[in-house]
């Protein structure tokens, strides 16, 4: 810490707080936010533990384990596939194996680890103190952790999930699938979900309403623009698969017929439904990392982003255009053509903002001073992986191209091409970026580079064969394919380069262990960034700022540092976990917000949804017993208590102040 | 880090009971997650319409309409009785608030026993066909929203009884009060969808 | 026997045009990758001599204006090219789609295939029913004629795809989907289901078989015909077994009092190219393996382990191997 951030713990003159008198307010006390802010030590802390970055930093750990989980799945199958007719799984275990992979991607990995970077960095570089809601925030991890361990401990009672995680009826109703199988898979995904609706409803809030003062829609981050569409995407979308598997629940458990045919009812309502849903998916997955590429592109071309407002207007309309694409996965189902001919029209669409951005950000790098870190090689990798996913994307939005290649490897390729290319890629990248802020320490860049190089060849070598095996009429989902089908080079290929891809993960593992502990120091700033995460100490305090600032830039670091001096709001208090309310738009000042503080509220009530939901799996008489459990949990959390440092209610000062507000 | 205080929000409002607050952001989005909710289920009830060549599945009459028509009234008159009372604790008066409350609570109690009349006497179930499988579910969905709004009305009405509510502090029934008109307002829709359409 | 699967390798009038489709869309996308590809390099090679690597990472605000004014009109232009692309491959895919349409006509032949699991029900269809027929796992198609394919299923999704052929069209129950193919050069061939439908979703194949169409409909016609007797003593005890045996209750073998209709049909079993739906050549020793232990070859599969004796089962190898 330089001297100037000592400084920074000191009032500053103007900024004062009464220290000696308990039964007057405090504000701006450096020294007591700390106090107010911290989580309770021990077990019992632990567990009640709400600051968004707590909460965050678990996410994107419990999504790391899961994204390794879901990659040793990946690694067995390949070592299955990598010679024709191997024993080494059998077809049973095989198709839990694909279902479970595809499941702990998409909904344990992906969008988690998204989300924990958004609740992370959010904050931060919106220059408030936590999310609006921090109870919900640790909720939602709570609801995820358990839906994503209970999903893997049904792998090891055999009764994980083994129709895709697509899991079309009726293969996944009760005639063809009895047993407790798809049980798991509706109550899992519907309880995993709703940890991703929370996470987006409250970082849609705290967006829209804590935003530093100043900081109107027009300066805000661009990661911050992707985190709002891909929750507003959310809040949309999810719905769709929750509905979904409500309904073949239903289905299982109390024979109503919405997927039977023979009682009216009709399989491709799910696939509308799910598509609905897992389509934008896809995009929900893709835009965060679009803004992590963003965030790198801008401080490692150590100039303000090229066409700012085009990337802005790309992403919005990626979140509209990728509701109209849903049919493109139902293709070969038979839906008319006028139809299908306007779903491959939107599908083709929806490559111009994708192609306005990869374009605006090599325009940045071109027009600035590239420095090549690792986080910028990262981007690299995802520009080459991207494209080629992009591309191949154009091709399956053509009906006919894709009755040929659809449901076979050449999709298996493009879908990782894009999801790998346009997610894992960023992440990475992000890591390498953001790992100093909250560590404190640098990651290692020469094991950056061996991490960097490992992915994009293994990455390559995994999934380019894989086009090939799609034209040879390799289906997916196959646990074993005979000699005489000649797919054996491609998939020994492929094989090969799934464990060049896990070398890859190792180096990131070492990478990060190593540098936890006896990294270099990173200092608050190490990259000379623009946004406002690096003004604060590395890692941040648990106010995140000691003083709110007040933004009149689009790059306030940037354009702030020429002065050396940060205009900051003061008159905030510190005895409780008050932040400044400001306007959706302009971020003009509004108000104060007094935060909850830690609390197993949020643990009881997940607790509560968990007897309800992975009880019903067993016996439908759980559901009510986990809803009572959970209504008195939220009962508990939302009871005001009558404590003078409890917020939001009785302060002795209330009503002279409101009176003064209501009249200006 | 050298700062300049320039903007001193020391006097403004500790708390934003104002209809733009992080809560009310916060209540829109579950509203919109629970449209998107009832929205796909419409859907699924349309689609499953365009599917089936008679509508009622298995030749059963379109809905009787006269006791759910009563019933709707009776949800919107609920809800007008909430804002009511919402209106009141504006006021600071607390009577009107209790009585308030109450009588909404007892509308809506009054819903739930006149839907389970009506459902006790249809000729199919949930098990039926198709479309006894879509009404029953997405009825027995509204249901459980107005259940909720029971179970939660209870607790913010023993804060009422015990006069916590004034009006500066008087989220927690404007919280309240924005669900339960949405709970009402969705089921016009869904009133008009389940017991004109079929007619249509 | 049975070629290797190419959807790039065309047999019919849909591959072929959807190949070209490809083979055009390949070309487009490689200059696309290409361009955009020379565009990062140039963009990062641009400043290589001005900035030493070891430059601190100090930032830089000086944004040339005149660079900007440049980097618009190219992102302009890019972002045009792109739509420009965009539109030519929708119109050429909109292209494919009618081109593949047209296969329809008034008075081609029908042939419904249903798909169960995990093999494949195939019925020729005629306006006559007594001229309908029933058999499985294999399907035989005119060349040079447009066939309408009705694809049905019995339990879940499947989806039928003969990767030479045609592009493939999912087999829905509660739903009939229908493509037209039209086959053009004559010789065997693989299909397979393209949709996952269960367990033994990898072992559910056949062949397809192309012929000449005089050729086509001779065979058409002679698979009319009831099963033929056998007279070799070993198969007369086959068919006794057979029918004694749970056999008869899954599998029809058309004169015989054999009726099941829950397995392939058996009629005309020893002209099938293959057992087991595609799993295995149609080989007496394989045959063999696969009566005295089927959940071996395909676990999982319907049809169930029947304990048979050594007589039985080399009486039932003979017999179905006979039912030419």
């Amino acid at each position: 810490m330089t001297g100037e951030q000592q400084a920074a713990t000191e009032p500053t003159p103007g900024v004062g707080g009464d220290r000696h008198d308990p039964s007057t307010p405090r504000y701006d006390d450096v020294s007591q936010l700390h106090d107010t802010w911290s989580t309770p030590p021990g077990i019992i802390g632990w567990l009640s533990a709400v600051n968004h970055r707590t909460v965050g930093l678990r996410f994107i750990i419990t999504a790391f384990v899961f994204l390794l989980l879901g990659g040793l799945l990946a690694l067995v199958m390949r070592l299955q596939l990598m010679s024709p007719d191997s024993a080494i799984l059998s077809a049973d275990r095989y198709n839990q194996f694909f279902t479970l992979h595809g499941v702990t991607m998409m909904f344990l990995f992906a969008v988690p680890m998204a989300e924990g970077f958004a609740i992370y960095v959010t904050p931060l570089l919106i220059g408030t103190r936590d999310m609006a809601f921090p109870r919900l925030n640790a909720f939602g991890y709570y609801v995820y952790l358990i839906g994503g361990v209970a999903l893997y401990v049904s792998l090891f009672l055999d009764v994980a999930p083994d129709a895709g995680w697509f899991n079309y009826p009726t293969l996944s109703g009760k005639t063809y699938s009895p047993g407790a199988r798809i049980d798991v898979y509706t109550t899992i995904i519907t309880f995993v979900e709703v940890s991703a609706l929370v996470a987006a409803v409250e970082l849609v809030a705290t967006i829209f309403k804590q935003r530093a003062p100043g900081m109107s829609l027009s300066r805000m981050p661009l990661f911050v623009w992707a985190i709002l569409i891909t929750s507003l995407m959310i809040l949309f979308a999810m719905p769709g698969v929750i509905v979904a598997s409500v309904m073949l629940a239903l289905d299982r458990m109390a024979d109503t017929h919405f997927f039977v045919p023979s009682g009216g009812g009709d399989p491709l309502l799910w696939q509308h439904l799910f598509w609905w849903f897992g389509h934008p998916e896809v995009y929900i997955i893709l835009v965060p990392g679009l803004g992590f590429i963003s965030s790198i592109v801008t401080v490692f071309s150590r100039r303000p982003m090229f066409g700012y407002t085009a990337i802005v207007l790309s992403l919005i309309a990626t979140g509209i255009i990728s509701f109209g694409l849903w049919v493109h996965h139902m293709f070969t189902t038979g839906v008319p053509e006028l139809g299908s001919s306007f779903f491959t029209a939107a599908s083709m669409l929806i490559a111009i903002p994708a192609g306005v951005q990869i374009f605006c950000w090599i325009a940045t790098i071109w027009g600035g001073r590239p420095v090549l870190r690792t986080p910028l090689l990262f981007v690299i990798g995802f520009i080459i992986v991207f494209v080629i996913g992009g591309i191949s994307g154009v091709m399956v939005a053509s009906v006919q191209f894709d009755s040929q290649v659809h449901d076979t490897y050449f999709v298996v390729a493009h879908l990782h091409y894009v999801l790998f290319g346009g997610m894992v890629f960023p992440t990475f990248g992000a890591f390498y970026y953001w790992f100093p802020k909250i560590v404190g320490r640098m990651l290692s860049e020469r094991l950056g580079k061996w991490n960097f190089w490992l992915l994009l060849i293994g990455f390559n070598v995994t999934f380019f064969p894989m086009h090939q095996l799609g034209f040879k009429g390799m289906p997916r989902r196959v646990y074993s394919y005979d000699d005489a089908m000649g797919w054996g080079a491609e998939n020994l290929i492929a094989t090969v380069g799934s464990w060049i891809v896990a070398a890859g993960m190792l180096v990131f593992i070492v990478n990060v262990i190593r540098s936890w502990r006896n990294g270099e120091v990173a200092g608050d700033d190490p990259w000379n960034a623009d946004s406002l995460e690096w003004l604060t100490p590395s890692p941040p305090p648990q106010y995140n700022f000691a003083h709110i600032p007040v933004i009149s830039s689009r790059w306030p670091l940037w354009d702030q540092d020429r002065a050396g001096v940060y205009d900051v709001v003061s008159g905030i208090r510190s005895d409780r976990r008050e932040v400044v309310v400001t306007s959706a738009i302009e971020a003009d000042v509004q108000g104060l917000s007094v935060l909850a503080r830690p609390s197993l509220t949020p643990l009881a009530l997940a607790l509560g949804c968990s007897v309800a939901f992975v009880g019903a799996i067993w016996s439908l008489i759980w559901v009510p017993v986990g809803a009572v459990l959970a209504y008195l949990a939220m009962a508990v959390w939302h009871w005001p208590v009558h404590d003078e440092r409890t917020p939001p209610w009785r302060t002795p000062e209330r009503d002279p102040r409101l009176d003064s507000t209501e009249s200006t | 880090m050298n700062v300049r205080a320039v903007l001193d929000v020391r006097t403004l409002s500790p708390y934003s009971y104002r209809n733009d607050g992080a809560l009310w952001w916060g209540m829109m989005g579950m509203i919109v997650i629970e449209s998107a909710v009832f929205a796909m289920l419409a859907a699924s009830y349309f689609y499953l319409k365009t599917q089936s060549a008679e509508w009622p599945l298995g030749g059963y009459d379109a809905p009787k309409l006269l006791l759910p028509s009563i019933n709707t009234g009776v949800l919107i008159a609920s809800s007008l009785v909430m804002h009511w009372a919402d209106k009141g604790v504006a006021k600071n008066d607390q009577r009107r608030l209790r009585v308030g409350m109450i009588v909404a609570a007892l509308l809506a109690a009054m819903f739930l026993v006149l839907k389970y009349v009506e459902y006790s006497d249809v000729p199919y179930r949930w098990d039926t066909n198709a479309y006894g499988s879509i009404v029953w579910t997405i009825i027995g969905f509204h249901s459980v929203h107005v259940m909720v709004l029971l179970a939660k009305t209870m607790v913010v009405a023993t804060l009422a009884m015990r006069g916590y509510f004034d009006p500066y502090r008087r989220l927690g029934v404007i919280i309240n009060g924005m669900y339960w008109h949405f709970v009402v307002a969705v089921w016009i829709p869904l009133y008009v969808m389940l017991y004109w359409s079929p007619r249509w | 026997m049975m070629q290797v699967q190419s959807a790039l390798d065309p047999a019919g009038a849909g591959s072929a045009s959807i190949a070209s489709l490809w083979w055009f869309m390949f070309a487009i996308g490689t200059v696309v990758f290409i361009g955009v590809m020379v565009a990062t390099a140039w963009a990062f090679v641009r400043h290589r001599r001005a900035t030493p690597a070891a430059e601190p990472l100090a930032f830089d605000k000086r944004v040339d204006d005149a660079d900007d004014k440049r980097a618009s009109r190219v992102v302009g232009i890019a972002a045009a090219t792109t739509v420009a692309i965009l539109i030519v491959t929708f119109a050429l895919s909109l292209g494919t789609s009618r081109a593949n349409a047209r296969l329809a006509t008034e008075d081609g032949a029908e042939i419904e295939i249903v798909g169960v699991q995990w093999w494949w029900e195939v019925r020729y269809l005629d306006s006559l029913p007594s001229r309908v027929v029933r058999t499985a796992n294999e399907l035989h198609l005119p060349a040079g004629r447009s066939v309408r394919l009705k694809l049905r299923s019995r339990d879940v999704i499947h989806s039928f795809w003969a990767p030479n052929l045609h592009g493939k069209m999912d087999m829905i129950p509660g739903r009939e989907n229908t493509i037209w193919v039209r086959a053009d050069r004559p010789g065997t061939y693989r299909a397979q289901c393209a949709e996952f439908c269960g367990l033994q979703h990898t072992r559910m194949a056949m062949a397809v078989v192309i012929h000449e169409a005089p050729e086509y409909d001779a065979w058409l016609e002679s698979l009319r015909a009831p099963a033929r007797i056998q007279s070799d003593s070993l198969a007369i005890a086959g068919a006794a077994a057979f029918v004694r045996l749970p056999c008869a209750a899954c599998h029809m073998i058309r004169g015989t009092d054999a009726l099941g209709q829950a397995g392939p049909d058996l009629t005309h079993f020893a002209r099938r190219l293959t057992i087991a739906a595609g799993e295995l050549p149609n080989t007496p020793a394989n045959l063999s393996a696969w009566l005295a232990n089927p959940q071996a070859i395909k676990p999982g599969n319907h049809m169930p382990n029947v304990s048979l004796s050594p007589a039985d089962l080399s009486a039932l190898v003979a017999y179905l191997s006979g039912l030419q």
